[in-house]
């Protein structure tokens, strides 16, 4: 169930209302059937799924629990982490990674070994499995391993209630793509009271549209464009290749921040909050901001479980840069089973390498040339200089193969042809001159909104403040905006979200 | 509590606003295909039972039956509720619903697509064949077994379907509101000349039956069924086309279907021959007739439920929607766009109306005329008479010798109406069995049409047709203004109407004296401001062609820029053509080919003859006797622009340059003429084309007028400059207001690129401003309580006077402008009143010819 679908447009107020509707002590119940539900639409089957990560990571952190010898609250950490705790952490780990690999990672190892196996000239028969990868099993069995994680670094108690805890693991809003909460955030919630509140649930609404502009007028209208570019990109070249990366940039943004807006509103509307998972990336100003603003939920996950286990800053330089470069070529693993993903990766971890190994020379740079690094003109190069970066490594992200990518990153540096900005050839890239100048309005729109958030300033909440005619008027433009300009129908292929298939 | 019930209450009220504001957007953005959506919806619009006719199935129906000659051939109200490749299934839901708001008395369905052999059509055309239906059960049902599950949401809620029109959105997307009600008579549509010649096979040769697909026989027999239920007729019609031998079998599966159920069954494809279809020529594709085999088709049916059924003729009824739509709908099929007015010699005008071609055809003419002196022969006002003696038939208005119009219908049946003059309207309305003629909006006379025959000639204006084509009796007579309609108009339509007169016809021709040779059949003189004269010779279309042009021009200029005639390309770096226009006083230009010039002198006292010769590429060029260049080579490529006098084209077509230039003669010759000719060309003069001398002017105001800037004017109907050569002296008293600003009095066309006409304005208290065409002058209001101010024309010149005293003067040179004199208001060029003033004017006289101070001061004093 699409959150772009109409079905999903009878299901969520169905839900919320008889969230509301049902005694306290249902509501969980209730929650837990339609989480399930939704996931059950697209594959029944793959519920079983679902259900046995959430039950051995239960059984997990209850396992954990009971080898501790004394009251958690009156034993140091370090002394909690006894030997069995350990081992349980590891058998879960284990499965819910295994689990993972065979769905999104074998075919890839062995296409893999047959093709190294090639080059060496030993041909022995590699079978190839045909697996269907359960939708959003990398963010549920990250959400799930993390309670184990912390069940066993004790930071929260061992959830004993094992239908809360299959909530927790399948909490419909954020099931399928995130944010990837943690347990000492949401879990909590399960018990506490949710009320009907107006203002709530406006403002749950009013980010659901905002998710809703992003995904149907932005993402899915930039695509047809960019799907142009990158899957024909021989035809093109110079500045057509830019365009197509400056505006998958656009895409994947709004695609992901999108259905994470969505989810996230959704479940304000019912009294839960969910942690924030983008933080206007496009405005940052080096590589590692960016990463601290972009897919915030997945980035805290790695930091947590992977990054300061392997040691962190706290190392040796030369360690320390291995470490990020294990994150982020993990990290890009971690969206899918191809080269390109590990390229994008590590370009990233190389890109923060290289930003940190030359901090102190540019530092000096400045000085000798007195350039005020608070100057806004100074700020602003940085944003565009991070932004071509960025971009410049999604096109791995992107790009069909890796092949691709330097087919395209060839073809962007043959030519030099800004004329083709003005003289129409844009309008010819899969978006004709009206659909394009749309596109333009609606980045428009994209960039002032995320500038007023940089700027500290809360636009539902101003919104909220203004009359109520005004509030409504604003509400119904963006609704017919996305009745009117969004890609829906017949005519639109129900692509799903992009992160959907990570 | 209350406040959740608040916010409940609230939560209602935005999904109430939004489903308002849902409304209008949602029918902008939605389809409005003709071929399936449309005939739908348009039928939700007719009022009950006002349907005799119900007309069901694919393009076969939509397309080749046409109700608008339905309705004027028998007066039968046929609907065509069809939609593009419609199945049967939703011919069955389409039925249901007309059945839910009409009680026809016949059905008739095209079963072609019955012979369809899938159970689900294209996305397109359920989109066309459910689209158009209202929300009901029923339309829930046609959707699910038109569709496949997943367009199910899509075909009921629609946006889904259209929001992305909105980038083809049009003035035609604003037109389908509810409040819009759309009830004209339906027309199929039209093909235009398109012929396509095809063959139909011969359906004796297929015998034998095959079976309809399961769904098309259950929802076939649904159909025959629920007519049956409800007592209602039903026709069952295969349309002729080029059958497969599988539809063809399939067909007879249909006709032993309807014998089962006792439906009659016309399978046109056995019987094309019979009704007159010639695949040959009455085809548009292999599918559907073009115009003149619908004609033929749309016949035949006609003839069918008339022999079966007792239908009634709605045309009777007065109050049935489409005798009150004909009125409402009306559009002119043909408007005179300049008067008429007869040299008795050889000019007339042909409408290309075919007003009797159809003898059951209803139609009016809306004319008004100058009723002709009484004279020595007959004058021809219009006619589309077949003259073939003894066979007289047709229709035609003439003035009589003896002073009287005459309307004429056949040898045996006409009209005569006496005791008239000057301008009247005379109105012939024929509805199918009538011909009602009105004069001056009233009626006068009914003539019944009985056995009237039909004639394929034009209907011509000023003049007769021979029956082999030829015109003759070209009359002199006047005609201000002609429409024609093809219906019959009510009688408050006739007595309502008023016409605006076009323009003044262009005196200048180019005349034929023998194949080879044209020319100008008048003097021309430019007024630099529009007028010209196009010739209509496109010397440069085949570059190989030879020609002499000869002329006789003026040195003098009146106005303007000074182009004598060109035909010539007015593109930088492409020139190419002829070009003869003066450059300083004495100095001629003459450029050719593409592009060679000369500059030669000429005489400033006295007419200069002119003479260019093209010899393939090659140019001669004579200047009063004398070569001035002698077979000078000069290549161009073809130019398809036409020999114009008195100004210029533009690369695009625009004209400009308009000329104040005199050329007394332009001969062209096609050939080359010897030297000695050319050198003994010495025509007179040709004679100066009759200047129209327009109406009078003469107007006094028999009452004072206080306008109240809403809605108060006078329409003086004092037409100033219905020509601009006549003279007039205009004088106006008013009150002094100080608060005034806005218009005095106005004869003045709104055209912002040519500005014509006259207009007083106040512009502060002090400041009366006038606007004379372009030019704009400021007289000062002097301090008394009232106020005359007089306005002299005399040819260019206008002379402002206030209480007697000259004031001011200036030139000002426009065109004609056919609007009336208002007072308090301006005009707009469609004729409606604007801005509003609230003058006071106490008297308004004006007279014919220029007057001198003291004949102004005379005006003032009487």
């Amino acid at each position: 169930m699409l959150f772009n679908s109409l079905s999903f447009l009878v299901f969520f107020p169905v839900v919320s209302l008889f969230y509301f509707i049902l005694p306290e002590k249902a509501r969980n119940y209730w929650l837990l059937a339609a989480s399930y539900y939704f996931y059950m639409n697209w594959n029944a089957k793959y519920a079983l799924l679902l259900f046995g990560c959430t039950l051995v990571t239960y059984i997990s952190g209850w396992l954990i629990g009971v080898s501790r010898k004394e009251d958690q609250d009156a034993v140091p950490k370090k002394q909690r982490r006894t030997g069995s705790a350990k081992l349980y952490v590891a058998v879960s780990f284990l499965l819910n990674l295994g689990l993972l690999c065979w769905f999104k990672y074998t075919n890839f190892f062995l296409d893999n070994f047959r093709a190294v196996m090639q080059t060496f000239g030993v041909g022995i028969p590699v079978p190839n499995f045909d697996i269907v990868l359960p939708v959003g099993i990398s963010f549920f069995i990250f959400q799930a391993l993390s309670y184990t994680m912390d069940v066993y670094r004790g930071k929260v108690r061992v959830e004993k209630n094992f239908l809360k805890y299959a909530l927790f693991v399948s909490f419909f809003p954020q099931l399928v793509a995130g944010p990837i909460e943690r347990s000492d955030h949401l879990l909590k919630q399960f018990d506490e009271k949710h009320k009907l509140e107006p203002i709530r649930v406006e403002r749950g609404l009013m980010l659901m549209l905002w998710g809703y502009f992003q995904k149907m007028v932005l993402a899915d209208r930039v695509a047809l464009l960019v799907n142009q570019v990158f899957n024909y990109y021989t035809a093109y070249a110079g500045f057509e290749i830019v365009a197509g990366a400056v505006f998958f940039a656009v895409q994947v943004y709004c695609d992901f921040a999108g259905y994470s807006n969505i989810a996230i509103g959704a479940a304000q509307v019912m009294g839960f909050d969910l942690m924030q998972n983008f933080r206007e990336p496009y405005l940052a100003r080096s590589v590692g901001e960016f990463w601290r603003r972009w897919h915030i939920s997945l980035t805290l996950w790695f930091r947590d479980y992977l990054y300061f286990p392997l040691g962190g800053s706290r190392t040796g330089k030369l360690r320390h840069y291995l470490n990020i470069m294990v994150v982020f070529l993990v990290s890009g693993l971690w969206h899918g089973a191809m080269w390109t993903y590990v390229i994008w990766g590590g370009m990233n971890g190389l890109f923060q390498m290289i930003g940190s190994l030359t901090a102190k020379r540019r530092a000096q740079f400045r000085q000798a040339l007195h350039i005020k690094s608070t100057a806004f003109s100074y700020k602003l190069l940085q944003v565009c200089a991070t932004f071509c970066l960025v971009d410049f490594s999604f096109i791995f992200f992107r790009a069909n193969s890796v092949s691709d990518a330097f087919g395209m990153i060839a073809r962007l540096f043959s030519t030099f042809n800004p004329w083709i900005l003005l003289d129409g050839t844009l309008y010819t890239l899969g978006l004709n001159q009206k659909d394009f100048l749309i596109t333009l309005a609606a980045v428009g729109v994209l960039f002032a909104v995320d500038v007023f958030h940089r700027k500290g300033m809360e636009l539902r909440s101003s919104l909220l403040r203004q009359n109520r005619l005004f509030r409504w008027a604003v509400c119904y433009g963006a609704i017919f905006t996305i009745l009117i300009f969004g890609s829906y129908g017949p005519d639109y292929n129900a692509a799903s979200f992009i992160y959907f298939r990570f | 509590m209350k406040a959740k019930i608040i916010f409940f209450l609230r939560g209602i009220l935005f999904a109430a606003v939004f489903c308002v504001l849902f409304y209008p957007v949602s029918r902008v953005l939605s389809f409005k295909y003709q071929d399936g959506i449309q005939p739908m919806q348009n039928y939700y619009d007719l009022p009950p039972d006002t349907v005799d006719v119900l007309l069901l199935g694919s393009s076969h129906m939509g397309v080749n039956v046409n109700p608008t000659q339905i309705w004027n051939d028998c007066g039968i109200a046929a609907y065509n509720c069809w939609g593009a490749m419609q199945p049967d299934w939703n011919t069955y839901y389409y039925l249901k619903e007309c059945l839910k708001t009409q009680t026809p008395k016949l059905v008739v369905m095209d079963t072609f697509m019955t012979t369809m052999a899938d159970d689900y059509a294209e996305y397109s055309y359920a989109v066309k064949n459910t689209m158009g239906m209202r929300f009901s059960m029923d339309k829930i049902e046609a959707v699910k077994v038109t569709a496949a599950k997943s367009s199910w949401s899509t075909l009921l809620l629609g946006l889904p379907a259209y929001h992305s029109r909105y980038s083809e959105i049009s003035e035609d997307d604003f037109d389908s509101f509810f409040w819009n009600s759309h009830t004209e008579i339906q027309q199929t549509p039209d093909s235009g000349d398109l012929v396509y010649p095809t063959t139909l096979p011969d359906t004796a040769q297929t015998v034998g039956t095959e079976a309809l697909t399961a769904k098309s026989e259950k929802y076939l027999r649904m159909i025959l069924s629920l007519c049956g239920e409800k007592n209602l007729p039903i026709m069952l019609v295969a349309s002729p086309c080029a059958l497969s031998k599988t539809e063809q079998r399939r067909l007879n599966c249909v006709r032993q279907i309807a014998e089962e159920y006792g439906v009659e069954f016309t399978n046109y494809n056995d019987h094309y021959r019979e009704i007159g279809i010639d695949p040959q020529t009455d085809f548009r594709d292999e599918g559907h007739l073009n115009n003149a085999g619908i004609r033929v088709y749309t016949s035949a049916l006609e003839k069918l439920w008339k022999s079966k059924y007792t239908l009634p003729d709605r045309r009777k009824d007065s109050d049935h929607i489409w005798n009150q739509c004909l009125e409402t709908d009306l559009k002119p099929v043909y408007t005179l766009d300049r008067q008429f007015i007869g040299d008795g010699k050889q000019n007339y005008v042909d409408t290309g109306v075919k007003l009797a071609s159809n003898p059951l055809a209803s139609w009016s003419i809306l004319t008004e005329i100058e009723v002709p002196e009484p004279g020595d022969f007959d004058k021809v006002i219009f006619s589309c008479f077949d003259e073939t003696q003894n066979n007289y038939h047709g229709f035609m208005l003439r003035g009589k010798k003896n002073g009287a119009l005459s309307i004429t219908c056949s040898s045996l049946v006409g009209a005569e109406l006496r005791d008239l003059s000057g301008t009247v309207k005379i109105a012939l309305v024929k509805d199918s069995v009538d011909l009602k003629i009105y004069c001056n909006g009233k009626l006068t006379q009914t003539i019944p049409m009985e056995n009237i025959q039909s004639y394929d000639g034009n209907l011509l204006v000023g003049c007769e047709q021979q029956p082999n084509g030829e015109k003759y009796r070209f009359s002199p007579v006047t005609v201000h203004a002609l429409t024609v309609y093809d219906a019959a108009v009510s009688e408050s339509f006739v007595s309502a109407w008023s016409p605006t007169w076009p323009a003044l016809p262009k005196a200048m021709s180019f005349v034929p004296v023998n194949s080879a040779e044209k020319k100008l059949s008048n003097t021309f003189t430019g007024d630099g401001i529009e007028s010209y004269v196009d010739t209509g010779c496109k010397l440069f279309s085949n570059p190989e062609s030879s020609w002499t042009l000869l002329s006789q021009i003026s040195p003098t200029i009146q106005s303007g820029e000074k182009v004598y005639f060109s035909c010539f390309y007015e593109k930088t770096g492409e020139y190419k053509g002829l070009l003869v226009r003066r450059s300083d006083p004495g100095k001629l230009d003459i450029l050719y080919g593409g592009v060679a010039s000369v500059t030669v002198d000429i005489p400033t006292d006295r007419s200069t003859t002119l003479a260019v010769q093209k010899d393939r590429s090659s140019y001669t060029v004579y200047v009063n006797g004398s070569k001035k260049v002698d077979g000078q080579v000069s290549e161009c490529t073809a130019y398809d622009g036409s020999l114009l006098v008195g100004c210029e084209q533009d690369e695009s077509g625009n004209l400009f340059r308009y000329s104040g230039t005199t050329v007394y003669n332009l001969w062209m010759v096609q050939g080359l003429m010897s030297e000695a000719d050319i050198l003994g060309w010495a025509p007179e003069h040709a004679p100066e084309a009759e200047k129209p001398s327009g109406v009078s002017v003469n107007y006094t105001l028999d009452h004072s007028f206080a306008g109240n800037g809403k809605d108060r004017f006078v329409d003086t109907g004092v037409r100033l400059y219905d020509t601009t050569e006549k003279d007039w002296t205009l004088q106006v008293r008013l009150d002094r207001d100080d608060d005034l600003k806005g218009t005095v009095l106005s004869c003045f066309a709104e055209d912002p690129n040519r500005y014509r006409g006259f207009v007083i304005r106040q512009t502060d208290s002090h400041t009366f401003a006038v606007t004379a065409g372009q030019s704009y002058t400021e007289i000062t209001i002097p301090s008394e309580k009232t106020v005359t101010l007089t306005a002299v024309k005399s040819g260019y010149l206008y002379t402002f006077y206030v209480d007697g005293k000259k004031e001011a003067s200036t030139e000002s040179r426009c065109a004609a402008y056919n609007g009336p004199l208002m007072l308090g208001c301006e005009r707009r060029l469609n004729g409606g009143p604007f801005r509003f003033s609230n003058v006071k004017i106490r008297a308004l006289s004006i007279r014919d010819g220029a007057f001198d101070a003291a004949q102004v001061k005379n005006l003032a004093e009487q």
